[in-house]
């Protein structure tokens, strides 16, 4: 807040509270959420954040003049105040008070980095969640809804510790080229996409993906498996698709330490990868996760080469590697997984087979 | 008009048309109320309001975020525009064209905007909510546009439920009906709460629909009873109400949910509530909140007190749509 002269910050999404407060803000369903929310006010100089808690509702006048009043006793109307949603009840109750700029600019350098704390908590939902992917393995059998892969894993999850989850598990059946579908924006490859009632067939290809939060941070899970794999094991090619995967990761990670920018990791994926870019279009190589699903650093992305030039890696970033390895006329292979940056290289925040690829 | 081809295409609500149907009716419901605002464009950000205008099936995701558009009504062509990168759970009333997608990089959403039709024209654009940044983004698109206060239209838009909604609703009641039912049995076999929100979720999942409306579902209260808050969508669609057993037998009287009561009359009457349709909605009627709301006729609330809550729909019977133990 110094670097920036901002004196005040108001937050109300939901992983900018939990940043700033550790408070347990309630996350499912999100339009609960919406009408239910602590808002967080941190001021600048003190050491502890506020809690607005509800009764406030920032979506309704009254409400609002309750989150207004508050705020103006603790700030002076002359202050510069960060703001990561205003909504129009505030947009009133605050009137022309305060200097009101993006919350981002302060929050977005300040998660870049992760305390030791924050890794382990991010490492904790990671286990939970790869443990609860292990009862959830061997029902992946012709038949099997994806709603009751969903049913197995949120249980399983729920009473290993999570705190909540923040996507609906996907369970995406892949095609073997981009012609069967679904039609993109970009004719490249659809995902995630949501999971419905539909019974998965004997060798299908699915890409699962999955996100658990424990006290407020998230894991981030993904594979590729194979319908019925016990009796029908990767072919020659599927297999060929899964070391390209472990050879972009493998050549990404080698770079990996603190100074290097993060234009350097993209190149060497996709050097890995043949010279093609192995990573979904409206994605990117990787992202972090901490109180929310995708934080920066975000590595390829539209915002492009010059902006990942200038991300530098350092000490506490978070990288979830999620390359994809497209291989059309017979699919491809997906992947995730997390490591942070440390003082000399890297280390792994996440740890489950690659069943039924590895032996 | 055809059907896409989609993960969907096995679900009976999206075979018969339903869902199609239903968005249809929203879509001109909300063009309605944008008439009656002078908007030119609306511009929505939250999952419910892109389903509610356009019958879009979403993954859903938790949490809330800041502002951005998720969705675009152009009052002079009547079309939607979806932030979309697949049409995966797009019904086909909206085109290929009509889907913009997935932009980390500000410049690029803008262009993607900028191409929606009538919108750089627009002159009274409203919005569901806003953000620091976001009036200077739009600015760049649409240069006359004044931003307004989006929220009464489609707060009006989606209050009075029709017959479609109200029986998504009721159909979601009964996934949460079962769900409860698996909830007391774990309770019985003396389950902790681990197991029982374990229980809960999967028996949601299990019935197809695995999004619950709250991760509060159990609490255990000081004298040894035990609330139990069970809820699922449906499309979209929730239905959800809460019981604490062991049963009091004692329940609140359901006429006070007729229309014109006032927010401030239900505290009186030691009731909060909220509405209910594609998730919470307004009125939000609790401590510090709602005094002067009004409930309007074909709305569906969430009423009750900290031990026991049921779904009404508002009307000069109202309609007690969760008729489970306790309310019978």
């Amino acid at each position: 807040m110094d670097r920036q002269n901002v004196d005040a910050l108001v937050l109300l999404a939901t992983g900018n509270v939990q940043y700033a407060t550790g408070i347990d803000a309630p996350r499912s369903d999100s339009s609960r959420a919406y009408n239910d929310r602590p808002v967080a006010l941190v001021v600048r100089g003190e050491r502890k954040p506020w809690i607005v808690e509800p009764p406030v509702f920032p979506d309704f006048d009254d409400s609002a003049a309750v989150l207004a009043n508050h705020v103006r006793e603790r700030v002076d109307t002359a202050a510069r105040i960060g703001v990561d949603e205003f909504t129009w009840a505030m947009k009133q109750a605050f009137g022309p008070a305060f200097g009101v700029v993006p919350a981002a600019a302060v929050l977005g350098p300040a998660k870049l980095s992760k305390t030791v704390d924050e890794l382990a908590c991010i490492r904790a939902a990671q286990r939970i969640n790869e443990q609860a992917m292990l009862d959830v393995y061997p029902m992946v059998r012709d038949g099997v809804r994806q709603t009751d892969l969903s049913a197995a894993f949120l249980r399983r999850s729920y009473e290993l510790g999570a705190d909540t989850h923040g996507i609906d598990p996907v369970w995406q059946v892949m095609p073997m080229s981009l012609a069967e579908g679904p039609w993109t924006v970009h004719g490249h490859l659809a995902f995630p996409t949501a999971s419905t009632t539909r019974a998965l067939r004997d060798g299908d290809v699915i890409w699962c993906d999955t996100s658990l939060q424990v006290d407020g941070y998230g894991s981030d899970f993904g594979r590729t498996w194979i319908v019925g794999a016990e009796t029908r094991t990767p072919t020659a090619r599927q297999r060929a698709q899964y070391e390209r995967w472990h050879d972009v990761v493998d050549a990404t990670l080698d770079r990996v330490k603190p100074g290097v920018s993060s234009l350097e990791l993209a190149h060497a994926a996709i050097e890995a990868n043949g010279g093609v870019k192995p990573w979904l279009h409206h994605f990117y190589l990787s992202h972090a996760v901490g109180t929310d699903s995708a934080e920066m650093p975000m590595i390829g992305t539209d915002l492009g080469a010059a902006f990942d030039e200038q991300q530098i890696l350092q000490a506490g970033m978070v990288l979830v590697l999620e390359p994809v390895i497209w291989d059309d006329g017979y699919g491809g292979y997906r992947a995730e997984d997390i490591f942070a940056v440390t003082d000399d290289g890297w280390v792994a925040l996440s740890d489950h087979t690659y069943a039924p690829f590895e032996d | 008009m055809s059907r896409r081809r989609t993960n969907h295409e096995h679900c009976p609500l999206w075979i018969t048309g339903a869902i199609e149907d239903g968005a249809q009716v929203s879509r001109e419901r909300l063009l309605e109320e944008m008439e009656t605002d002078e908007l030119d464009a609306l511009i929505v950000g939250r999952p419910a309001d892109v389903r509610f205008a356009t019958g879009a099936r979403q993954l859903w995701t938790a949490g809330t975020r800041p502002f951005s558009p998720a969705c675009v009504i152009v009052r002079s062509t009547g079309r939607t525009h979806v932030l979309s990168v697949s049409d995966d759970g797009i019904p086909s009333e909206v085109s290929h064209a009509e889907l913009y997608g997935l932009f980390w990089n500000p410049a690029n959403l803008a262009a993607a905007l900028a191409a929606i039709p009538g919108l750089p024209e627009a002159k009274r654009v409203g919005t569901s909510s806003s953000a620091p940044g976001f009036p200077k983004l739009i600015g760049a698109i649409a240069p006359l546009a004044e931003l307004v206060d989006g929220t009464g239209a489609v707060w009006r838009a989606r209050a009075v439920k029709t017959d479609a909604e109200i029986d998504l609703i009721r159909q979601a009641v009964s996934v949460a009906e079962g769900a409860m039912d698996a909830m007391r049995a774990a309770l019985a076999r003396g389950a902790d709460d681990r197991h029982m929100l374990g229980v809960y979720l999967e028996s949601i999942a299990l019935s197809g629909t695995p999004i619950p409306p709250t991760e509060r579902v159990i609490r255990r209260n000081d004298d040894g009873s035990v609330r139990l808050t069970s809820g699922a969508f449906v499309e979209g669609y929730e239905g959800a109400f809460t019981r604490t057993f062991p049963l009091s037998g004692e329940t609140f009287d359901v006429t006070v949910c007729a229309p014109g009561t006032t927010g401030a009359q239900l505290k009186a009457a030691g009731l909060t509530a909220f509405g209910t349709g594609l998730g919470a909605e307004p009125p939000v009627i609790a401590p510090g909140v709602g005094d002067d709301a009004t409930l309007v006729a074909g709305g569906v609330l969430n009423v009750g007190d900290a031990v026991h809550r049921d779904l009404v729909v508002i009307g000069d019977a109202p309609i007690v749509l969760t008729n489970y133990a306790g309310r019978t």
